[in-house]
């Protein structure tokens, strides 16, 4: 909304004495008006709102925005505050249009309060008040007055209850023509091609205050504050995204989706970011070591064991399991945090316990997503958990001298098993794995940090670019393919050096390892099998939406953006019904259902029940880069849901393949135009679902124990 | 390898010699340009300075014996063996590459892309292959000419610096190659038909041939901009741009913003387009005013300030 300040003192011609009073009398009675709404105006708020009256306040010290407000301003529809929204309350008080009453001194000599959309009575706030409340910092944490673009949007009842219904036949109609005359072209245009609907089912909050109040214009509340709050007046055009491309709308103030509409979309401006997620998420693209200074905790005291503590430490393992131990690094302490590989690390542990074997676990006290730097990785402080226990911390060097010394005493079933090499340095493993003629040397393809520093194999962050050559374009771009030669080269050392037996979690893991590295020989071992119950889960109810979710943490390179653009479509509930399991709190849509699960080695099948409970039909596994197992697509598929994918996802393409789990669709589009079909439910099986239980190895262990190693 | 190099550093700095060291030789072009170098320097911007010297300099290059001379933009990348392009001078004398290989089907795509050319000039100077045959010397002598006299910016006498120039090169010379290869000079203004993918292997293909080069025009917002206006959802064009952001950044040396040595006068004011242009097309000023860039009294700068309204 852009508009000119009216000219001010008024141009009335005074040609008589009788002009002269009129006059007089007429700034007499704005003066009084203006000197009674001054104290519930915001001067600043105003200021801000309206560029045109910050510039006209800005040539003319003399210029009086409440005065301005008095004469033109609450014609024109604008607000005085932003607890008071002027064309709102004209389309309850539409007398006041014919009257030419200035509706805020209507309201404050009437009641002076406000009934705010989420029915908590609250006092209209005076200017005093205004200008030292806080801002919110979000929709959901606004105080009830405060709540931006919905707030203040009177209920005042009328005084003559059956005078709106009366008076709809002239002044409503006068009501329709004149509050909205101010900006009747934009309104037009832009209501033209906004979606109600959707932007009701967007923003549960407008949704809930528009079911109580039936007046409430979605067209109308985005002119005049929700492009500012970033809501977006359809699925396919984002305010914020073009607000961002288009710096020069951003500066004039004007409504980005009216500038669309009416210019941008003429002159090849976009709707929206494109390249979508993939393309937002470059955008913040930093580098590797760069996100290593960010993991970076805050040095704490620590006083680390000795090596002849440490020496100690694994010397009364040794003689409390006849020399039969096992040492497996990680990225981090498997028995403080929860995830997936963490819960696979503990029932290792509690197998070759159970095989007679002692569990010595290191991980590195600074986590990291690469390899630690080469240079000082003997100084690199490590924590040590022995059979599930904390036994201390200590240094690389330290664990490497003792376990030398102590060499001779390691008997035939010892093991050293790296799980992950994040934040530790190659030399370390190297060394320890030297250190002992070990019995087996395991190292687990969880991922893949061993064909680059990016595990994930997504080039810049964004796409699965399958390892390529090491001087290939793809890798000269990529931000990971500057540390790719030096990392390899240290890779390679310790794959020569260590003489590993390498193993995977799935066949499409192990290939694409082999892919790399020819040869190796890779073993798979799944993390788990699915073992029929024979029991199905309760059928859906006839006319159920269909129930799709995402389950586990809401991750980028996990399809986490693909299920917020879901959320963004505004398909309709009575269709479709978004889900989210997990343990974590994202920002989420009002309408998405969430179920708070957490898997623990107590509760091993929690994520299978909750699926299962809450009868999901597709569970969006949509994964950007090869999953080299999925827990969750299991769990998924255990708890009688059917599993939704896309290409590269890995193993979880294959899963669904393989057991006829599900779909695998081309692109996202593909996916969007599927759950966006009004015919979704018929793609949902009829047959009730069967359930499976979970039945998990112990990963190495079992492979010792099963003599199930590399031929 | 040979930078050209139309700038001074501050303070009479000399280069870090790391920075120049992937060049086999440097030619400053403010030393190329034979009697009145800061005169003729005066009348040209940093744009038509810094192209009006390739002329003068290709000229020279073929006379030192090269066989064939490849110029490249500062602004392009090369991800690629540049066969196409050895191939096409095996066979041709000058070879050139157009803006765009085919109509654009969009309004907004014909005012940006095809009237650009138009106004711009349709063959991208931004690349340039000449071979140190007859024909070759003869364009090099003729461009050379051109440049040294007509080098400006001026749309609406028909001239944009060097480039629009080349528009003569298919008329007026035998053997011109017009370098067709999607991977070649790949820029914003022909992204809306070219379509960049990576292939297995990794290699960076265009329309499924490999890049060979990139040109990243106008490093900034108003870039990013013109990319994404073409580029669409293609975000491998965004990849390639993001690590030409890192490699800028990278080797980025320290200067004053917006530094060119000869875009100021002596105590240090820029120099109004204006006066640049107002003193080239005034020979009595250029007797007058002998050294432009000199500040003080009884300076152009001085009678610019009488002289001139401001600009």
């Amino acid at each position: 909304m852009m508009h000119r300040a009216r000219s001010y003192p008024p141009t009335l011609k005074i040609k008589t004495l009788k002009d002269f009073w009129q006059r007089f009398r007429l700034l007499l009675r704005e003066r009084g008006i203006r000197d009674r709404i001054a104290p519930y105006f915001d001067t600043e708020f105003y200021c801000r709102t309206y560029p045109d009256i910050a510039a006209a306040r800005q040539q003319n010290p003399n210029f009086d925005p409440v005065l301005h407000y008095v004469r033109f301003g609450w014609i024109e529809g604008r607000n005085p505050s932003c607890s008071f929204q002027t064309t709102q309350y004209l389309m309850a008080h539409p007398q006041l249009v014919a009257s030419g009453k200035n509706p805020l001194l209507h309201f404050i000599e009437r009641e002076g309060t406000v009934t705010s959309p989420v029915g908590q009575p609250a006092p209209l706030l005076s200017r005093d008040e205004i200008s030292t409340r806080e801002e919110p910092d979000n929709l959901s944490d606004a105080h009830p007055v405060s709540l931006p673009g919905a707030e203040a949007l009177t209920t005042a009842p009328p005084e003559r209850p059956n005078e709106v219904t009366d008076s709809s036949k002239s002044s409503g109609q006068q009501l329709t023509t004149t509050t909205r005359d101010f900006r009747s072209e934009n309104y037009r245009i832009v209501a033209a091609s906004f979606d109600r609907a959707y932007y009701l089912r967007r923003y549960a909050d407008l949704a809930a205050f528009a079911r109580e109040h039936p007046e409430f214009d979605p067209v109308l509340h985005y002119l005049e504050t929700g492009w500012m709050e970033g809501r977006d007046p359809n699925a396919v055009f984002s305010t914020s995204d073009y607000l961002e491309l288009n710096p020069d709308v951003r500066e004039a103030k004007v409504n980005p989706f009216y500038h669309y509409l009416t210019a941008g979309k003429s002159e090849g401006r976009f709707a929206s970011l494109p390249g979508g997620y993939r393309a937002r998420h470059l955008r913040s693209l930093i580098t590797p070591r760069r996100m290593a200074e960010l993991w970076r905790r805050p040095a704490r005291e620590t006083w680390p064991l000795s090596r002849q503590s440490v020496h100690r430490l694994i010397s009364r393992a040794l003689h409390n399991n006849d020399g039969k131990i096992v040492v497996a690094l990680s990225h981090d302490d498997y028995m403080a945090n929860l995830g997936g590989i963490q819960l696979c690390i503990r029932r290792e542990q509690l197998a070759f316990q159970a095989m007679g074997a002692g569990y010595l676990h290191l991980a590195p006290v600074q986590p990291s997503p690469i390899l630690a730097d080469a240079d000082e990785w003997s100084n690199q402080h490590y924590s040590i958990r022995y059979n599930g226990a904390a036994a201390g911390i200590t240094t690389a060097a330290a664990l490497v001298a003792a376990v030398e010394e102590l060499s001779a005493s390691f008997r035939d079933g010892c093991a050293f098993i790296v799980h992950a090499l994040h934040g530790s340095a190659t030399e370390f493993a190297l060394s320890v794995s030297q250190a002992v003629p070990w019995s087996h040397r395991f190292y687990w393809v969880h991922d893949f940090l061993g064909l680059c520093p990016g595990y994930n194999l997504l080039r810049n962050g964004i796409q699965f670019c399958r390892a390529p050559t090491l001087h290939s374009g793809a890798c000269q771009v990529c931000i990971y393919g500057e540390d790719r030669v030096h990392h390899l080269h240290r890779m390679d050392r310790l794959f020569s050096g260590a003489s590993f037996e390498f193993v995977a979690p799935s066949k499409s893991a192990a290939d694409l390892w082999r892919g790399f590295y020819p040869k190796h020989k890779v073993v798979v071992r799944p993390h788990c099998f699915l073992e029929p119950t024979g029991l199905t889960r309760a059928l859906r109810n006839e006319g159920d939406p269909v129930r799709v979710g995402y389950i586990g943490h809401p991750a980028f390179h996990k399809g986490w953006p693909v299920f917020e653009s879901l959320q963004k479509l505004g398909i309709d509930k009575d269709l479709l019904e978004l889900h989210y399991f997990g343990a974590a709190q994202p920002a989420l849509n009002g309408d998405v259902i969430v179920h708070r699960v957490s898997v623990d080695s107590c509760n091993p099948e929690a994520m299978v029940t909750a699926v299962s409970d809450a009868k999901l039909d597709f569970a969006l596994l949509w994964s950007i880069c090869p999953e080299t197992f999925c827990l969750a697509a299991y769990e998924a598929y255990a708890g009688g849901a059917l599993i939704l994918s896309g290409p590269d996802s890995g193993n979880v393409e294959r899963f669904v393949k393989n057991n006829r789990a599900g779909y695998v669709f081309a692109n996202e589009d593909a996916l969007f135009s599927f759950l966006s079909s009004p015919d979704l439910v018929s793609a949902v099986p009829r047959k009730p679902r069967r359930l499976y239980k979970l039945r998990f190895g112990s990963l190495s262990a079992e492979m010792v124990e099963q003599g199930m190693v590399a031929p | 390898m040979t930078a050209v190099i139309t700038d001074k550093l501050p303070n009479e700095r000399r280069p870090d010699p790391e920075l120049l060291e992937s060049f086999d030789q440097i030619i400053w072009g403010q030393e190329i340009l034979g009697a009145r170098t800061e005169q003729w320097l005066f009348g040209h911007d940093v744009v038509e300075a810094c192209t009006a010297v390739k002329g003068p300099v290709l000229r020279d290059l073929l006379e030192l014996g090269y066989d064939a001379v490849v110029y490249l933009d500062p602004d392009i990348a090369v991800f690629a063996p540049l066969a196409p392009v050895t191939q096409s001078l095996s066979r041709h004398d000058i070879v050139l590459t157009p803006h765009q290989l085919e109509p654009d089907d969009r309004d907004y795509a014909i005012l940006d892309n095809e009237i650009g050319s138009l106004k711009h000039g349709i063959f991208n100077l931004g690349f340039l292959g000449t071979r140190a045959t007859k024909e070759g010397r003869r364009f090099a002598d003729w461009w050379s000419a051109r440049l040294k006299r007509f080098c400006y910016a001026e749309l609406d006498r028909g001239i944009f610096v060097d480039q629009k120039w080349c528009d003569f090169v298919p008329a007026f010379f035998d053997n011109v190659g017009i370098l067709r290869d999607a991977g070649c000079n790949v820029a914003s203004w022909n992204l809306n038909r070219r379509t960049i993918s990576v292939g297995p292997s990794g290699d960076i293909l265009v329309n499924g041939v490999p890049l060979r080069f990139y040109h990243f025009t106008k490093l900034g917002p108003v870039g990013d901009l013109a990319t994404m206006r073409y580029a669409g959802s293609n975000t491998e064009v965004y990849e390639i741009w993001s690590w030409y952001k890192r490699e800028v950044k990278k080797h980025e040396i320290s200067l004053p913003n917006g530094w060119w040595h000869y875009g100021f006068f002596s105590d240090g004011t820029p120099i109004p387009a204006r006066a640049r242009v107002t003193y080239r097309r005034r020979p009595d000023l250029q007797e007058a005013f002998p050294n432009p860039f000199v500040s003080g009294a009884g300076s152009f700068q001085e009678w610019c300030v009488g002289n001139l309204t401001a600009s």
